[in-house]
């Protein structure tokens, strides 16, 4: 499916990054509670004010570069999403919005999601938050652009072998 | 033209607002919740963060010898139940919100502790570290207690049931014929 949508990442975050122009966005909620969707309003508002990267908010994706999808992609939702990201010219970049986008949040387990956009399509810049903070949407914004820097990283813990402990 | 004079003149007087995020960065808000940070050397591994997690960004799996934790950033809903319930204080919400990653991997966190064996049938049952945990809260007790019951938590729930209806029955028949 993703060959088909042309979503193969290898260098397609180098060719947007190479666009020259300004990224425009377009917003697509599939079936989450609004909060991301306001958040995203307000980093579009004149106090944070995205259009200084020149992004500016479109009302079809065949006009975008970016597409925002907030939710937890519902089955009702999810054929609608997939004509939306079909239609947006390449190179674009996927953001996953939001826990619920990232990897369904609340409603992970629900049966009346798919749960999480990566398995709808491939995701280029995931945000959590419940809902993300406009700054952090602008970063991870920045982060797709490469602009900015990623400061999350896997961390891991483990706790030796056991040590010669007599139980018995 | 004097509409426009009137909003030259409303932008002199309010000047800048725009918050130019990442050159400049204004204070958190106190109180706000960011990433959750396990404390490794802290946590005793009961899992009672989760069992209350809501989306159960926080997960435990139990294998033979080893109690693993594994918490995803990208569920989290960043609610604070974990950090209130934790009796140790391991898990804490750190101000740090600037999560994006271009990666799902990025996103996640392990802990791997050991787990110990029960007395008498030898299956493992909880961590090391819980098993001190409540040997010291034990400790802090103000009230004496049996030394059997003290015994007790080296078992597991399944022995410490058995051995806890034997003592029962024996305690109950020693009545009996003393009667």
């Amino acid at each position: 499916m993703s060959s088909k949508l042309g979503l193969d990442s290898g260098g397609k975050l180098e060719r947007i990054r190479k666009l020259g122009r300004s990224p425009w966005v377009f917003h697509v909620n599939t079936g989450g509670c609004n909060g991301c969707d306001i958040e995203i309003i307000d980093t579009l508002t004149p106090y944070f004010d995205a259009e200084r990267f020149g992004v500016k908010r479109v009302s079809s994706p065949k006009h975008a570069d970016i597409l925002l999808v907030t939710g937890p992609v519902t089955r009702q939702s999810a054929a609608t999403l997939q004509n939306a990201i079909e239609a947006a010219p390449d190179p674009k970049l996927i953001v996953a919005i939001g826990s619920c986008a990232c990897e369904g949040g609340i409603f992970h387990d629900s049966f009346t999601v798919v749960g999480g956009l990566d398995k709808i399509t491939p995701v280029d810049v995931y945000i959590p938050g419940c809902p993300p903070k406009p700054e952090a949407l602008l970063h991870g914004l920045l982060l797709g652009l490469g602009k900015a820097e990623q400061k999350v990283s896997r961390s891991e813990y483990k706790e030796g072998p056991h040590e010669a402990v007599d139980n018995a | 033209m004097s509409e426009m004079i009137k909003l030259l003149m409303l932008g002199i007087k309010n000047g800048r607002v725009t918050y130019r995020y990442p050159t400049e960065k204004k204070p958190i808000p106190e109180g706000l919740r960011g990433r959750p940070e396990i404390g490794f050397e802290e946590c005793i591994g009961c899992g009672a963060c989760a069992r209350q997690c809501p989306p159960n960004a926080l997960m435990v799996e139990e294998l033979d010898d080893k109690w693993k934790l594994r918490l995803l950033y990208g569920r989290c809903i960043m609610c604070g139940l974990c950090e209130e319930v934790c009796p140790v204080d391991a898990i804490r919400f750190s101000q740090d919100y600037e999560l994006a990653s271009l990666d799902r991997g990025a996103l996640e966190v392990e802990l791997e502790l050991r787990r110990v064996k029960c007395e008498e049938c030898g299956a493992y049952f909880t961590t090391e570290r819980a098993l001190e945990y409540t040997l010291s809260e034990y400790d802090e007790l103000t009230y004496d207690i049996d030394v059997s019951l003290r015994k007790m938590i080296h078992l597991c729930p399944e022995c410490k049931k058995s051995s806890w209806s034997d003592a029962s029955a024996d305690a109950y028949r020693r009545i009996k014929d003393e009667q």
